[in-house]
């Protein structure tokens, strides 16, 4: 049965009705990569020639701001050198040399902010809109909104990184009052999806003899019950079930891509966190090619006893951390954009790069680290409907507050649904006495980096 | 307020306690039909799965006109003056309802007419809670620990190093056999089947929830090690009550399952399956039957929880019965509803056995 037909079997609560985008979209899906811990701005988009300048001076009196885990020590410049990249000339640090190369498809917001200097609670805030948890998920929305664009595989997939899931884990893609068809579904390279598999004691014929008695106990059941179309959908879940035990090894099976694209991902290389993100961004360029609405793509995972170990969170050893973790980035999302681009994805591939918060331009007293900060980080879009090679808002000299055209997480959402041809003040579902919405009361599309 | 109802005005310096007792007075006032209009509303979709105004918290302009304003004014009523506020009586009125009592059966004029049923022509046939689902699947298998209060279960474990991540179990000991009731859950972490059937996120209120068919529970239900357990455990209790005869076997899975014996045709059917396959596999195929999950018929089995919710008991997919001529001794209970007797039965075990 058609992916269209099943969905119109499905029970649909009442409420604003969602089929469909609202205007011509410019992208039909989307791929978000989400990097937890809160990734410097300052190390890697956002190039402060005055803080360089100032490195090791006290702040100046009214610059200090509310720390997390310590005090704030003297200005700190960022390590490492930038260098413009791309036709639009954009300074970005050497710590991302492969995704230099993509700078002039990059529409950059320098001046986002959060309401909150938590880990958990801003990703969550990224990722649904709130800080409570509980709301659905940008994908879920997405995926509420247009449905699925095939019949075999999830509408939407969060894929978790080798080394874990992020800070407040499944509430960054959960459904929250949305119907369950909405959660992502979560799988990565590493792990299939749950429950995909039978058991290895039961083997193909005891397999298809056990579906078959099972359609004739169902279709039996049903034929006695014609008026009750819950019945026949559940039928047809099933067959999509078995049809999904299909597909999802098939996209899965990364043995299918030539050594060339493996090489120019890095799937292969000697380092294993580098490796498994590498396979993950091939992973979520066969289920993008495949209609997936949604990819929610981590790379790190949540904050470990160790600050910055696991994550973008490096507290103390700024270095040290970023010389880690941007390697495990830079090639494999590069490879991604490259790959994307070549195979005509970016076309109608809405592409966003995200995390929760920036980082502090001082160090850390008594480290040589950063201190979360809500009031200043950066995200990029790329692709479908976007202007590459473009920067909107911007953060004080230092990096340390957003000053011009300040955003936040409702900006980047409701430009992200615009471009999905859907209006975020009509895209609602009435919860608890209120047509809620992805941006709550607020956001504005940045239109400054539209096409 | 005070133009609403009498007897609450305030003076404007009154202290915060003296406001907050205003507020609760008016809230519980015998004159306040907002109040019980909104716990009739809620009970009332307890048992028939939907409510009587769609938007069961939010009453007047913003929640949509009741379908059935004189009933829930009748009830809301009998609520405040002839029961005191007690609740039990409430759901007695409910349960001995003829609406309450009537058939599931589809009737195509009456479908043409009302397709919902939102008039009540039928029983709404609605699919089992998510802890329903998984209770029923412990009951069927005859591995439900009916124990009451006591320290509650977990689906997951957790490793805590500034956040807690949490990973869904992977072996199931008998102490979380225990009804889905019991589960801790802890805050936006489904476990997989509860949270694949629609149990809500704990994070915010959900006054009502939503009822899904999706691929991911027919993998689950397939394919979880607590259900392939399960199966296991559903065969051995058929080897063991009903022998080694294939007939007598699929009758008791039926009995159990469905609440009601199999038509010749299923039989014959089910036990060619179980010759060929066994009967574990017979019983994976039992939890996966819509049949199982769907409540299409005589909602009988919903009496017998709202007998069993009487005596403060625990009920479970066990004590259905969808028999077309229900047991006499369910007659007997439904018409008078004795309640020490129902508490006797309950306590014994014996609700669910003929």
């Amino acid at each position: 049965m058609a992916g269209a037909a099943l969905a119109s079997l499905l029970p649909r609560e009442a409420s604003a009705a969602a089929s469909g985008p609202h205007f011509a979209p410019k992208a039909k899906r989307v791929l978000q990569i989400f990097c937890p811990g809160g990734a410097s701005h300052i190390d890697l988009w956002d190039y402060k020639p005055e803080l360089e300048k100032r490195s090791g001076e006290e702040p100046p009196p009214g610059a200090q701001m509310v720390t997390f885990q310590g005090k704030n020590g003297a200005l700190m410049g960022s390590p490492w050198k930038f260098t413009l990249r791309g036709q639009s000339g954009k300074p970005i640090s050497e710590l991302l040399p492969r995704l230099g190369e993509h700078a002039d498809e990059m529409a950059f917001i320098h001046s986002m902010t959060s309401k909150t200097n938590t880990h958990g609670p801003a990703c969550v805030f990224m990722n649904t809109g709130f800080i409570l948890e509980g709301f659905p998920s940008a994908g879920s929305w997405v995926s509420y909104a247009l449905g699925s664009a095939n019949d075999n595989l999830p509408t939407y997939v969060a894929i978790p990184d080798i080394r874990g899931e992020p800070p407040a884990g499944p509430a960054n893609w959960g459904a929250g009052f949305l119907p369950a068809e909405h959660q992502a579904i979560v799988f990565n390279a590493q792990n299939p999806i749950r429950n995909l598999k039978r058991p290895a004691s039961i083997s193909d014929a005891q397999e298809e003899a056990t579906r078959d008695f099972l359609g004739r106990l169902n279709r039996r059941h049903a034929d006695e019950h014609p008026g009750d179309s819950e019945l026949r959908a559940r039928i047809a879940a099933y067959e999509l079930a078995a049809r999904m035990q299909l597909s999802a090894p098939e996209v899965s099976d990364l043995s299918k891509e030539t050594k060339a694209t493996r090489d120019l991902y890095g799937a292969d290389d000697p380092n294993h966190l580098k490796a498994g993100y590498a396979r993950n961004c091939l992973l979520a360029r066969r289920l993008l090619e495949r209609g997936v609405r949604f990819v929610n793509l981590f790379c790190a995972s949540r904050a470990s006893g160790v600050d910055g170990l696991l994550n973008w969170d490096a507290h103390k050893t700024l270095q040290a951390d970023y010389e880690r973790h941007c390697p495990i980035l830079d090639q494999p999302t590069a490879a991604l954009l490259t790959d994307m681009k070549a195979r005509g994805l970016l076309d109608d591939t809405l592409v966003v790069w995200a995390t929760e918060f920036g980082r502090m331009p001082t160090h850390q007293e008594g480290t040589v680290g950063r201190d979360h900060n809500p009031n200043a980080f950066t995200v990029w879009f790329a692709g479908a409907g976007v202007k590459g090679g473009v920067s909107y808002g911007a953060t004080d000299e230092f990096g340390g507050k957003s000053v011009e055209n300040v955003a936040t997480s409702y900006d980047f959402h409701a430009t992200m649904l615009h471009l999905l041809g859907l209006d975020h003040e009509r895209l609602t579902w009435y919860h608890n006495g209120i047509n809620r919405r992805l941006t709550d009361v607020h956001g504005h599309v940045i239109r400054e980096i539209l096409a | 307020m005070g133009d609403l109802l009498p007897g609450f005005a305030l003076d404007p310096t009154a202290p915060e306690a003296e406001r907050r007792l205003a507020l609760a007075r008016w809230i519980a006032s015998d004159d306040n039909a907002l109040t019980a209009r909104v716990i009739v509303n809620r009970i009332w979709m307890y048992h028939f799965g939907r409510p009587l105004v769609r938007a069961p918290s939010d009453f007047g302009y913003n929640g949509g006109e009741p379908t059935h304003p004189e009933l829930l004014d009748w009830l809301a009523g009998r609520l405040v003056s002839e029961h005191g506020w007690r609740l039990k009586p409430l759901h007695r009125d409910i349960v001995l309802s003829a609406a309450y009592r009537q058939s599931s059966e589809y009737r195509e004029d009456a479908a043409k007419a009302d397709h919902d049923a939102e008039f009540l022509w039928r029983f709404p046939p609605r699919r089992l809670e998510a802890e329903e689902v998984r209770d029923a699947v412990l009951a069927i298998s005859g591995k439900l620990d009916r124990t009451i209060g006591g320290p509650g279960f977990r689906l997951y474990r957790y490793t805590v190093d500034n956040v807690a991540t949490y990973y869904p179990l992977e072996e199931f000991g008998p102490e979380t056999f225990r009804r889905s009731v019991y589960h801790q859950h802890a805050r936006s972490v489904k476990p997989e089947l509860l949270g694949q059937f629609d149990c809500p996120d704990t994070s915010l209120p959900a006054p009502k929830r939503v009822s899904t068919t999706t691929p991911l529970q027919a993998l689950s239900l397939l394919n979880n090690a607590f259900l392939i357990e399960q199966a296991g455990f559903f065969a051995e209790r058929l080897e063991r009550e009903a022998g080694g005869d294939f007939a007598a076997q699929v009758e008791l899975a039926w009995r159990l399952a469905f609440g009601r014996s199999p038509e010749a045709e299923e039989s014959a059917d089910a036990v060619r399956f179980v010759e060929q396959q066994g009967l574990a596999l017979f019983c994976r195929a039992l939890f996966n039957a819509n049949e199982l999950v769907y409540s299409t018929k005589r909602p009988l089995w919903i009496v017998f929880a709202a007998l069993v919710l009487h005596c403060g008991q625990a009920f479970c997919r066990e004590d259905r019965c969808d028999d077309p001529h229900p047991p006499r001794f369910l007659l007997r209970l439904h018409h008078r509803l004795g309640r020490r007797r129902a508490r006797v039965l309950a306590a014994t075990g014996g609700l669910g056995r003929r």
